[in-house]
């Protein structure tokens, strides 16, 4: 495409009436050595938005480091699913037990006319449902306090978040004030020379 | 989704999300946060993501909000102090223009509104079709040509301005 040609697609680019193809035409025209004279007052501009376009993720371990980020989510997250199944069955035995155990004070008179055996198995079945529920209660503690060791875990990162930003507020800050001494030096060194 | 085919799809936007994420929060490290967080958010979202039509275009609207999180609870760490002294916050674009030789033009586009910057950075710079824009910002296509067509001419009429200023700054000097 010509210049002439070009020059009216930059005017509909300007007007907004230009299709994406028509867009990289004048941008890659701009990168060109022949722009006429009166056009070159635009190349900054276009050659702006092209180093823009070439602004990268500045890390390069980048990948690597995520693709570690999504294992560790994928781990973080079946823990934490047997977090919620342990602490599921807790509340289930917890809830039997009470049940239980108010029935048994309130219907605490049936059990005078039960036979040998039928008494036999309640107390195993009670047996039972004790025994679980003190593994239950154990586990629970377990897992309550490595829940408390993440929290731990999220407030100190929370913390070191905020000093960071109290830093950054700091360093604009730093920066602000360096850039009025400089300023200042320069006032003093023109008035000297005046 | 296995993490391999997430990889395949979305890892090569990471880029992209980065200048948008950086196009917000006027930070490098912040962005990089940003778009570390957000592939971890899709991550999680791996079961539903055939669900959705443009990946992309749905990975930069994710990155859209999240910044725009970001920025209020910056601003709840009474980032607004620093505000107030508006020659200490580089934009981008500002921050470009120190380390570019391009930064005087670029300036340009950050004295424009916000809507507007945005909208010429996923044009001009990400180079989006409309429809796209329309995906990532919810804005109406109207709205999307009509801003981006203003925001283009006052880009113009600023470069002309510049150059008839300094034009006159020449003769005035000759």
């Amino acid at each position: 495409m010509n210049w002439q040609q070009l020059e009216q697609v930059l005017d509909l680019y300007w007007e907004g009436k230009t299709s994406l193809a028509e867009e990289k035409q004048i941008k890659e025209a701009f990168l060109r050595s022949d722009i006429p004279e009166h056009l070159k007052r635009f190349t900054n501009y276009f050659a702006g938005l092209k180093q823009m376009q070439e602004l990268k993720l500045p890390d390069s371990a980048f990948e690597e480091k995520l693709g570690k980020q999504l294992s560790d989510t994928k781990r973080f997250k079946l823990k934490n699913n047997t977090l919620f199944s342990y602490a599921a069955v807790f509340l289930v035995l917890i809830s039997l037990s009470f049940f239980l155990i108010n029935n048994f004070n309130t219907e605490k008179e049936n059990f005078e006319i039960l036979s040998p055996e039928e008494l036999v198995f309640v107390q195993k079945h009670l047996s039972f449902m004790s025994q679980s529920l003190a593994q239950s209660i154990s586990f629970s503690a377990q897992n309550i306090e490595k829940i408390g060791l993440i929290n731990l875990g999220a407030q100190t990162i929370q913390s070191y978040e905020n000093t960071y930003l109290k830093q950054m507020q700091n360093l604009n800050k730093i920066e602000y004030l360096n850039q009025s001494v400089n300023e200042l030096e320069s006032k003093q060194n023109k008035d000297s020379l005046k | 989704m296995l993490q391999s085919e997430f990889k395949e799809q979305f890892f090569y936007l990471k880029d992209k999300m980065f200048r948008f994420a950086k196009y917000y929060l006027k930070n490098e490290a912040e962005a990089e946060d940003i778009v570390q967080d957000t592939f971890l958010k899709l991550w999680n979202k791996k079961n539903s993501l055939s669900e959705v039509r443009n990946k992309e275009t749905y990975a930069l609207s994710m990155i859209k909000n999240a910044s725009i999180d970001r920025i209020r609870k910056l601003k709840t760490f009474s980032l607004e102090e620093v505000k107030k002294e508006p020659e200490n916050i580089l934009t981008p674009l500002d921050s470009l223009s120190q380390k570019e030789t391009h930064g005087h033009l670029m300036k340009l586009i950050s004295r424009l509104n916000e809507q507007q910057q945005t909208l010429i950075i996923l044009r001009d710079v990400e180079g989006y079709e409309y429809h796209e824009i329309e995906e990532i910002t919810g804005l109406s296509i109207n709205t999307i040509r009509v801003n981006i067509s203003r925001a283009r001419n006052t880009i113009k009429e600023k470069i002309l301005k510049l150059n008839t200023d300094e034009l006159a700054t020449i003769r005035t000097s000759s």
